[in-house]
Parts: C-alpha cells; sequence; structure tokens
C-alpha cells in the first residue's frame, strides 16, 4: 500500500459529530463512500476543495483535518 | 447505494480478455479478410451488449457516483493504455524493418484489433491496480 505523508482525524471528527457514518459524509460530500476510505486510510489525498469542503462539514480548520508529515 | 467501482472494472478486464482469446482464436482459425473484419465487428458489439447486460444488472437498484478519485485514477489509466498502444506500434514498426510479411492487410490489421484489446487490458489492469493501492 502507498503512504502518503497526509495523515487525517475524520474518522475522530465523524464519531464527534454524532457518530457520522462514512456513507452520510460521503453524501454530503457528493463524493463515492469508497473516496471517504480511501481518505481515511491515507490513501488518497484528496483535492484542496474536497478537503476545505470536509473541514467545513466539521466546522473545523483544515489543521485540524488533515496533517502533512514529510516523509524522506 | 453507491457500487464499487472496482466491480466494473474488474467485469470490463475479464471481458476484454475473454474476447481478446475469442478474437485471437477465431483469426488464428481462418485467414479471410473480410471475415476477420466481420470478426472484429461482432466481437466489439457482442462485449458492448454483455457489459451493458452486465451493467443493467447490477446496477437495477444503485446509482453510481464518478467522482474525483475516479477521475484521477482514470486518466493515469488512459496514459498507461496510450503508452502500451504507442509501444506496440512501436514494436511493429521495428518488427517490420526485419520481417517484410507484416505488411499484409490481413496481419496488419489483426494486429491493430488485438492492439486495441491489449491497451483495454492495460487500461482496466490499471484501474484495478490504483483502486487497490490508491493514488
Amino acid at each position: 500500500m502507498k503512504n502518503l505523508p497526509l495523515t487525517n482525524n475524520i474518522r475522530k471528527l465523524r464519531f464527534n459529530a454524532s457518530e457520522m457514518t462514512q456513507q452520510e459524509l460521503a453524501d454530503k460530500l457528493n463524493v463515492s463512500r469508497q473516496t471517504i476510505i480511501a481518505i481515511e486510510a491515507g490513501k488518497y489525498s484528496p483535492t484542496l476543495e474536497l478537503a476545505f469542503r470536509i473541514s467545513e462539514i466539521f466546522k473545523v480548520s483544515l489543521e485540524e483535518v488533515f496533517q502533512y508529515t514529510p516523509t524522506n | 447505494m453507491n457500487l464499487n467501482k472496482e466491480l466494473f472494472t474488474k467485469s470490463e478486464f475479464i471481458l476484454s480478455f475473454i474476447f481478446l482469446g475469442y478474437f485471437l482464436f477465431a483469426t488464428l482459425q481462418e485467414h479471410n479478410f473480410v471475415l476477420l473484419y466481420f470478426l472484429f465487428v461482432s466481437t466489439f458489439i457482442f462485449a458492448n451488449i454483455i457489459l451493458v447486460l452486465v451493467l443493467l444488472l447490477v446496477t437495477k437498484s444503485k446509482k453510481i457516483k464518478f467522482d474525483e478519485r475516479d477521475k484521477f485514477i482514470e486518466t493515469k489509466s488512459y496514459r498507461n493504455a496510450y503508452i502500451s498502444v504507442i509501444a506496440i506500434i512501436n514494436i511493429i514498426i521495428i518488427y517490420s524493418i526485419f520481417d517484410n510479411n507484416i505488411f499484409q492487410p490481413f496481419i496488419l490489421f489483426s494486429s491493430l484489433f488485438s492492439t486495441l484489446f491489449i491497451s483495454n487490458i492495460v487500461l482496466n489492469l490499471t484501474k484495478i491496480f490504483y483502486y487497490k493501492r490508491g493514488v
């Protein structure tokens, strides 16, 4: 599996947001559930637009959702 | 409910693989130009009818979402398919230097059609790879 330098707290934020399911989040973002699964697993780095939309849904800043850890 | 696009890619891959085999087997049996053209057209139409029927059966009550990740994977897959087409055409051109028999219409057409099938297989294989590994 590909290791991306981007980590995220989407799973934690979903549970804090009254245990929102992956499907509910996908419907709100108008993407497929597979895309949410891939983002959560760190297999896909979303576009800036999608990243901002995720942070907007959870009403937090972008840095609270995504963290960048550079790899050598 | 969303359906996994991996399933579609896999079914398309298997179908294109089966039809490449069928096409090659049929063309090796008969060295007739008109029959070859008929075989290609019939194979193409038959493959697409089966694919549409399978998709209709699977997606009866489900909708498919095509988002940015799918677009990204598709772009990479088409790039690889394009590279494979160019590579095969180059191989055919280089091979023609050593063997002039390749310029016979039958061989040229069958290699062109096989190239299209192979590029489709490469396209679907790349898609499966990126869906599994991630982009």
